[in-house]
């Protein structure tokens, strides 16, 4: 009996890159005959054991449509198709899948060779905005709050320059500069100035990782904030509990929801452990149907709202949840800890 | 009515093997499903959660030797068939096989073409 040719080699040529890279032969049904075990542990294992046989049961609602489509096009038109699609299961990321009709010389059911990769992580981007974005009622408004929030962000980073790393070094260079004095000691200048040296390092690479992009390919948003709780929890200023709900809801929302709730957390926690005092801290995120929640609460000091709203990277934050048509409300009092709600909605994540 | 089709895990680092062995099982009547994996570290994986009926096995995995999965399957999942492969067949190493509980011990070069043939008795 005739068999169709598969050249794995040839197609996962230069896939290399993309590790892990997924395979799986299915038919016309869509049904699983073959895969490797990058597919079985990022679709199947976690899968209901009446879906975990039929990609297209692997694959995202929102996608399956036109995921059917490249099929019904590979089976009748073209011999090769590529797509990205979403697949459930797998916190939301897309990947990018190639198509190939294996030819059966007319005898037994046609099968497609199915072979995927992790389509790489995209930020917010210019094309995914809409046409005519300047038509948008408070568009402008909210593109200089972009701009805003990205003028302090460099004015806190330039301080954070200024005032610790340039003091640093600054001191570094004066033990060095000793050097050139004759009756030194020259072990204690080295070690003031390889300890001050480090100290610069080791502020810059804090520096540098607030600023860096977390990865959500990685971790998820969920596993973003176990991570930056855990940092918190290890500096040991106060506990912090971090509790979520429905994971693969949250991980399966657009990239430019995740990050800003992302940052939100960043800059209150960050205003956390420099102003409130605070012996607990909870975070909680949320996702429901058409909304998510998140809030920050603490039980430092607190603060009067309206004396001390503005400086404090508050602004920052609302404009982060406005831009998602989301709204951020601090409920405070001296004495009375603080508590940030955050909601946004989710259909609304189209306008990034 | 019981499906008496097989789930067959493949384990072996080879493209080649595995660009020639997928038609072939595909084509295998009494197989309803395979998964390969290109180590020992993705094998084990597999077997805790898929529990195959039967594996076909290579001596040379990239990370650990085959035997040692054999060894381990057989102690954990004694019902699993395992059918052993190798490029370098030796009587040695078809010895240690056999006494470890292999069902069959192919020589990759000379015997492929009875592997569906061996599956499907």
């Amino acid at each position: 009996m005739p068999t169709p040719v598969l050249h794995i080699a040839e197609w996962t040529k230069g896939l290399e890159r993309h590790k892990p890279f997924y395979m799986a032969v299915i038919d016309s049904q869509t049904r699983l005959s073959f895969v490797n075990t990058h597919f079985f542990c990022a679709f199947q294992q976690e899968a209901p054991p009446e879906n975990d046989k039929q990609f297209g049961a692997l694959v995202h609602k929102l996608d399956i449509d036109r995921f059917d489509r490249a099929l019904g096009d590979c089976l009748t038109e073209h011999h090769f198709v590529s797509m990205e699609i979403r697949m459930k299961g797998h916190a939301g990321r897309p990947v990018n899948w190639e198509l190939r009709r294996l030819e059966p010389d007319g005898i037994g059911p046609v099968k497609f060779f199915c072979l995927g990769y992790d389509a790489p992580y995209k930020e917010q981007s210019a094309e995914k905005k809409p046409e005519h974005s300047s038509d948008y009622p408070g568009h402008r408004k909210l593109a200089e709050s972009v701009i805003r929030a990205q003028q302090e962000e460099r004015a806190r980073i330039g301080h954070e320059l200024h005032d610790n790393v340039n003091q640093i070094l600054g001191s570094a260079q004066l033990y060095l500069s000793l050097l050139d004095k004759v009756g030194e000691d020259v072990g204690f200048i080295r070690d003031k100035a390889t300890e001050l040296v480090l100290l610069a390092i080791e502020e810059i690479r804090h520096l540098s990782h607030e600023m860096v992009m977390p990865d959500f390919r990685e971790n998820g948003l969920v596993g973003s904030i176990q991570k930056m709780v855990e940092e918190l929890r290890y500096a040991r200023l106060f506990t912090v509990n971090f509790r979520h709900t429905d994971r693969l809801t949250i991980e399966s929302q657009d990239s430019c929801l995740k990050l800003a709730l992302y940052r939100i957390i960043q800059e209150q926690t960050r205003n956390i452990v420099k102003y409130s005092q605070a012996a607990n801290v909870e975070i909680s995120l949320t996702c429901t149907g058409d909304q998510v929640r998140l809030t920050i609460s603490d039980d430092g000091k607190g603060f009067d709202p309206n004396k001390n709203r503005r400086g404090l990277g508050l602004n920052g934050i609302c404009e982060r949840a406005a831009l998602l048509n989301g709204r951020a409300r601090l409920k405070t009092a001296v004495g009375k800890g603080c508590a940030l709600i955050v909601t946004i909605p989710v259909e609304l994540k189209m306008l990034c | 009515m019981k499906n008496d089709k097989k789930v067959v895990l493949l384990v072996d680092d080879s493209i080649l093997l595995l660009e020639r062995m997928i038609p072939m099982l595909e084509e295998s009547p009494n197989v309803r499903f395979v998964v390969h994996a290109g180590t020992y570290k993705e094998a084990v994986t597999v077997i805790d959660d898929l529990r195959p009926d039967l594996i076909l096995l290579d001596i040379h995995l990239p990370d650990r030797s085959g035997i040692h999965l054999l060894e381990v399957v057989k102690k954990n999942y004694s019902h699993i068939l395992v059918f052993m492969m190798t490029n370098h067949e030796s009587e040695q190493y078809r010895e240690a096989c056999m006494r470890l509980g292999a069902k069959c011990f192919f020589d990759k070069s000379t015997d492929f073409d009875q592997i569906p043939e061996v599956i499907s008795a």
